[in-house]
């Protein structure tokens, strides 16, 4: 089984340096690697000083060792917009507003899908069932970034029950919170109705009322347990949709977050704090999709001795 | 009921192509030119006129006729992603499953890599690098579609692979390419053709996403995702800008994705519901 | 004193008598202690009378549900939530044919064994769980407490379904099909367990199977079903030596013998009815050598010789000659 981890962290590795082969790549190869990087109004100086530091004169290969080595030491260039500050600097600044709201989405798709799956199928063919599968078309349906404009202007403008966009309190996650949740949340609800009634119908579920348990055992502790484990295995899918709504949702909702710095900086052009960006969210998604993966593991004891 | 949902969901998306292909003709305004006079005009019943029926936007454009054409630019999008992404995607999966070994290792690796990196964010990169393009878009979205091509054909071939008329055209000295065109394409494409269906409706919003952000479909091609950031910052005042274009993917996705939960359930029941 | 008794059950798909039924009229008697075989093709309804008992039949069947199965004078079929638990268990249990899919893949053996045990109301689980498994025949119990199903062959598996359904020591072990699954080497060790369990813990057994060598081996009297009826019963011995119902005969005729050698297989012409295609009157006429006109009436079940009954019109003029 060690052998297992130490393969998937070796993939997840490749893969963080592939990310980082593309954006060095894209950075060097496109057209003037110079100007995207210091932005008009660069001096000579300020040319000179950088060709040396990027080794810009420098065969391919060598200026990508260079990138990684600064990459390493966290110096990932300056931002062109925001006054010269470090990129790293500032993406890290934003990254815990991120990260708490994509937490508190997670969360919410997840307690209020896996409910609403479990209940549609144990009232199977029922209007609770209808009603459940009619949310869940929608909520898979309508685009993200619509949504949060609609609920600002109907949740926060005309009811005025929630603030429109910004930071600080619990209400403000809110309205974001649901946005970026909401596709998943309609994903994880099918996939669950999906395999509880797979379940429910199984030879094993049938044995466990034979043993007479009560019914919310067999469908709480038999069925459900076996019911969470291709949810596991599309956790990795739904972590990618969540980056694009991240980015999308924290744009509609003023969110000071990196989705939001990603924005900010595409629109100014701003392409080492893109480029910082970009590796700091492939970081963070290939942990994530390694912490799923262990959970994994851990949860379905077939795949232990997989590998 | 089911069946009347299926076919009300068949007839939208026959609509909807037929808008796309012919309706561009067929609307009297220039979704392209606006007149200054006629800016945030409000739609027929809310104080409008009947000379703009969805009202017009900032430059005085007509709302009808931009959303006519968002749906030509969608359908090109999608048309042009699924082929590229599909025929990749089947040629590797398929050559991956019938020829095994170690090309289908390598393969299988390039795969899982494609699927573990939120390519997403490439396309914010290149929008950066190049700003908003079709180029950008098709390529970027292709390259996050084409895995799943892949994925399936690979897992087909090697089921169909294993059928006795396969065996039957191998010892009647079929060559491999004859196999496959002849026997093999023809029985995976069903479960194709189902990715196919479900990854419009995810096309179309990944599109509307991309251009929301400013790098998908250049201005001032009126994409409804760019239509929907065109009216944000006055959708208190004039809500049709922003309002129309979404409505138009809701429903075209919703109808795509009731499509395809039906054809999935024809085609592969097993799949049913884990789509995501 | 009968431990189970059904009496005229029929189960319908909907309401009222011209649905189509899978059962019709059945009824039996399961005295304490003794192995019932319930002997039948695909299609005979066997095995949802072995699922009638402890109310497992799907919910739209339950409408087209009429009858009784008396559990000491107590209806299993009017029976509700908490009574019907209780019964299941600790009264009847049940052994299902597929050992793949019987067990739960995420929880370990010794976990599910545990909870039927805890429902028994044993105190010392791992002790009794060991116990338990040693008492299936299974080597090393202590250590197979911790494995998962994914890891154990079907005859494994299915020696711990057997001693989950012992767990709570009911009275009454329902075996759909158990060695159906399983591979023929298997099938015979696992019976010759199933008998020795039986005498060890005293219950009775309602086995339903499709194989006469089954029945040849581990029952004491068996029921021979046929679209949706029962159409002879008898002590095993007796029905082997004396069949007196054609289709009986004609299943028995076409058991393979390893000492005579007929040219051909004997093969009973047709093909069993489907559900709602019965023919009127008795189900098997069409097929049978021995039909007569008044064949197209049902023959009521009729007791021909000490505890052997049949339903048909020529068994019962054979038994008057």
């Amino acid at each position: 089984m060690t052998r297992l981890i130490l393969g998937r962290l070796a993939e997840a590795l490749a893969a963080l340096l592939l990310m980082s082969l593309a954006i060095f790549l894209l950075s060097r190869v496109t057209g003037d690697p110079v100007a995207l990087l210091l932005g008009d109004g660069a001096t000579a100086e300020d040319r000179d000083l950088l060709i040396a530091q990027l080794r810009l004169d420098r065969p391919l290969w060598e200026q990508y060792l260079s990138f990684l080595g600064n990459a390493l030491t966290g110096d990932f260039g300056q931002s062109v917009a925001a006054g010269r500050r470090d990129a790293l600097e500032l993406v890290l600044d934003r990254l815990p507003a991120s990260l708490s709201l994509a937490a508190v989405a997670l969360g919410f798709t997840l307690v209020t899908g896996i409910a609403m799956g479990v209940v549609a199928a144990i009232t199977r063919g029922s209007a609770v069932d209808v009603f459940v599968r009619i949310v869940a078309l929608l909520g898979q349906s309508v685009p993200a970034f619509w949504l949060g404009i609609v609920l600002i202007y109907v949740v926060a403008v005309h009811w005025g029950w929630l603030p429109t966009s910004g930071y600080g309190t619990p209400a403000h996650y809110v309205l974001p919170a649901l946005t970026m949740g909401t596709f998943t949340l309609a994903a994880v609800t099918r996939l669950v109705r999906a395999s509880m009634l797979d379940a429910l119908g199984s030879e094993y579920i049938k044995l466990a009322r034979i043993k007479g348990l009560p019914e919310a055992t067999v469908i709480l502790k038999h069925a459900l347990s076996n019911s969470l484990i291709p949810v596991v295995t599309f956790m990795g899918a739904f972590f990618a949709t969540m980056i694009t709504g991240a980015v999308v949702v924290e744009t509609v909702f003023a969110w000071p977050g990196i989705g939001r710095l990603a924005y900010e900086s595409i629109v100014s052009r701003d392409f080492p704090v893109i480029q910082t960006v970009v590796l700091v969210i492939t970081a963070c998604f290939i942990l994530a999709n390694f912490c799923v993966d262990m959970l994994y593991l851990a949860i379905d004891p077939r795949m232990r001795d997989r590998g | 009921m089911q069946k009347i949902t299926f076919h009300a969901a068949l007839v939208l998306l026959a609509l909807f192509v037929l808008t796309a292909v012919f309706g561009p003709y067929l609307v009297e305004h220039d979704p392209l030119k606006g007149s200054l006079r006629a800016r945030l005009e409000p739609p027929l019943w809310a104080g409008g006129s009947a000379e703009h029926l969805l009202g017009t936007d900032r430059l005085g454009r007509d709302m009808l006729a931009r959303i006519v054409s968002g749906a030509r630019i969608s359908l090109t999008v999608c048309v042009v992603v699924i082929a590229i992404a599909g025929s990749i995607g089947t040629a590797i999966g398929t050559l991956s499953g019938y020829v095994g070994g170690w090309l289908d290792r390598i393969l299988m690796r390039l795969v899982d890599l494609a699927l573990s990196l939120p390519v997403i964010l490439l396309a914010l990169l290149i929008g950066a690098v190049s700003g908003p393009s079709f180029g950008n878009i098709v390529l970027v979205i292709s390259l996050v579609l084409w895995s799943q091509y892949a994925r399936m054909a690979r897992g087909e071939t090697l089921r169909v692979k294993n059928e006795d008329y396969v065996d039957l055209a191998r010892t009647s000295g079929l060559g491999h390419v004859r196999i496959i065109a002849r026997h093999i394409l023809p029985n995976i494409a069903p479960a194709l053709i189902v990715v196919a269906t479900l990854q419009v409706g995810v096309v179309i919003v990944l599109e509307a996403s991309l251009s929301f952000l400013g790098v998908g479909v250049p201005p001032p091609n009126p994409s409804w995702g760019s239509m929907v950031a065109d009216g944000r910052s006055y959708v208190v005042t004039a809500w049709w800008v922003s309002l129309f274009p979404g409505i138009a993917i809701l429903l075209v996705v919703m109808a795509v994705n009731i499509v395809g939960d039906a054809l999935t359930d024809r085609i592969n029941p097993a799949l049913r519901g884990r789509t995501a | 004193m009968s431990l189970l008794s059904i009496r005229n059950l029929s189960v319908r798909l909907g309401r009222g008598a011209v649905a189509p039924a899978i059962l019709e009229e059945v009824s039996l008697d399961v005295m304490p202690g003794e192995t019932l075989g319930l002997v039948g093709e695909s299609g005979s309804g066997k095995s949802t009378l072995g699922m009638s008992a402890l109310r497992l039949t799907p919910p739209r069947l339950a409408d087209g549900t009429s009858g009784e199965i008396l559990w000491e004078g107590r209806d299993i079929l009017k029976m509700r939530g908490r009574e019907l638990r209780g019964l299941r268990g600790g009264e009847i249990s049940m052994i299902l044919q597929d050992p793949m899919a019987s067990l739960n893949p995420v929880f370990s053996i010794g976990a599910q064994l545990t909870e039927a045990l805890r429902r028994a109301g044993r105190s010392d689980l791992l002790k009794a769980a060991e116990a338990a498994l040693a008492e299936v025949r299974i080597p090393s119990p202590a250590d197979r407490l911790r494995a998962y199903p994914h890891q154990m062959s079907g005859g494994m598996r299915q020696r711990v379904v057997s001693a989950i359904g012992l767990a709570q020591e009911p009275r009454l072990i329902i075996c759909d099909e158990p060695t159906t699954a399983l591979d023929a080497t298997i099938q015979f060790q696992f019976l010759d367990l199933l008998r020795a369990l039986q005498e060890a813990h005293g219950m009775a057994m309602l086995f339903v199977t499709h194989d006469f060598g089954v029945v040849a081996r581990i029952c004491d009297r068996v029921a021979v079903m046929y679209a949706g009826r029962i159409v002879e019963t008898g002590p095993v011995r007796e029905i082997f030596r004396n069949p007196r119902h054609p289709y009986t005969r004609a299943l028995l005729a076409a058991v393979p013998s390893t000492t005579a050698a007929p040219d051909r297989l004997p093969v009973i012409e047709g093909a069993p009815p489907s559900i709602g295609n019965r023919p009127e009157g008795c189900a098997f006429h069409p097929r049978c050598p021995l039909a007569g006109p008044d064949c197209q009436r049902q023959p009521p079940m009729e007791t021909l010789a000490p505890r052997h009954q049949a339903a048909c019109w020529r068994a019962r003029e054979e038994a008057a000659a």
